[in-house]
């Protein structure tokens, strides 16, 4: 089965007050961010993703 | 001092700080969010001696009139604050947050106006897409053609539809909808104003880094693969697209150059497609765009490059 537009998933009783790209556009799950641990790193002075696990000697989050 | 205006899980600001970090310099990170969510504090004295503190425990308390350099690498996401909230928001709420949460790293910005920067915030800031295809249709680039229109009957010619401004993913429903690039078939209704632009059959695309005069010319061979024919970042993690460097044309590699200098960017990635025509088709820059793809395929060490830029404008 097709997957629905976002403009039938909203179903908006004025289709005129969006834009037109929300009846062309259609679900794509493809692009759910994969679960990447995060953790704080004082050497990048931020919260960043950790690809692998203990990566680059970082250590990991405590339990 | 370099300061670097980014956000969390941003990579490429992790890589250029490693190699600032080898380098020896000295260099502190605001991540826009976490001015917002209690990590990172802020103490701003507006008096005849302004001054401007940010504190944080990962890299201590920094008197920003220290900072010489800033690079405006990514700053400015909304949404990882917005995530932050209560989904039950009112609307008057969320817009009075959205405007307070811009007013004030506006007057960041404004603290920080007169030190030498990699892509001002005020010339990015102030840029869009339609202003772009115009100043390069005036240097001699080809652009695809473009309509905004809130009617438009295309009389059977191909046409694409993207964001005026920024595209996004939106979730509705426990689904997301990536705002990309679409095909666009023919609405019998008037809608929001919306931009459409010519489709352009490609042999291949370009993804061109540029940094202070100089291009890094990455080819995409896109166009075979019906998931990324239109868009490659609609990524086929199966069967990846094939990544090569590139070498420009002179003409198209100086005409890029001159684009930038008169937008004003010192960086940014440039997005060109080779049409089946033998024609290049310049459709937009993104002024803080992931580099990374680039430099890792193409082996440039763009980081690098960054940090040694970054590293110049430090000790001059």
């Amino acid at each position: 089965m097709m997957n629905k537009s976002l403009i039938q998933e909203l179903n908006p009783h004025k289709k005129e007050l969006l834009p037109v790209i929300f009846a062309q556009v259609t679900e794509n799950n493809k692009l759910v961010t994969q679960s990447l641990r995060k953790i704080e790193a004082k050497k990048y002075q931020s919260e960043i993703f950790c690809l692998k696990p203990y990566k680059d000697g970082i250590s990991p989050p405590k339990p | 001092m370099i300061l670097i205006l980014s956000t969390t899980h941003d990579d490429d600001t992790n890589v250029v700080m490693e190699h600032l970090a080898n380098m020896g310099e000295s260099c502190i990170r605001i991540n826009d969010v976490d001015l917002f969510n209690g990590t990172t504090k802020i103490y701003y004295k507006i008096s005849s001696s302004t001054s401007l503190t940010v504190e944080n425990k990962l890299f201590g308390s920094v008197d920003l009139s220290q900072v010489r350099v800033v690079w405006y690498r990514k700053w400015g996401n909304f949404n990882k604050y917005k995530d932050l909230l209560d989904q039950n928001i009112s609307n008057e709420m969320f817009q009075y947050l959205h405007s307070e949460y811009y007013g004030i790293l506006k007057t960041i910005l404004y603290f920080l106006n007169d030190k030498k920067w990699i892509n001002h915030h005020s010339k990015i800031n102030r840029l869009n897409k339609i202003e772009m295809l115009t100043i390069a249709n005036n240097i001699g680039l080809k652009i695809p053609s473009t309509v905004i229109a809130n009617n438009f009957d295309t009389e059977n010619k191909d046409w694409i539809t993207k964001a005026v401004n920024e595209g996004a993913v939106i979730s509705h429903n426990q689904k997301k909808f990536p705002l990309m690039t679409v095909e666009y078939n023919n609405s019998t209704v008037s809608f929001f104003p919306s931009l459409f632009q010519q489709h352009i059959y490609k042999e291949y695309e370009l993804r061109i880094f540029h940094l202070n005069g100089k291009n890094y010319p990455m080819a995409v061979f896109s166009q075979n693969d019906e998931q990324t024919s239109v868009d490659f970042r609609n990524y086929n993690q199966n069967k990846p697209n094939r990544f090569v460097p590139y070498q420009l044309p002179e003409d198209l590699n100086h005409k890029i150059c001159q684009l930038m200098k008169a937008c004003h960017m010192d960086t940014g990635s440039i997005d060109v497609i080779k049409g089946v025509d033998g024609k290049y088709y310049f459709l937009e820059i993104n002024p803080s765009g992931q580099f990374r793809m680039t430099s890792y395929h193409c082996n440039y060490n763009l980081h690098y490059e960054m940090a040694k830029e970054l590293k110049k404008m430090n000790d001059e």
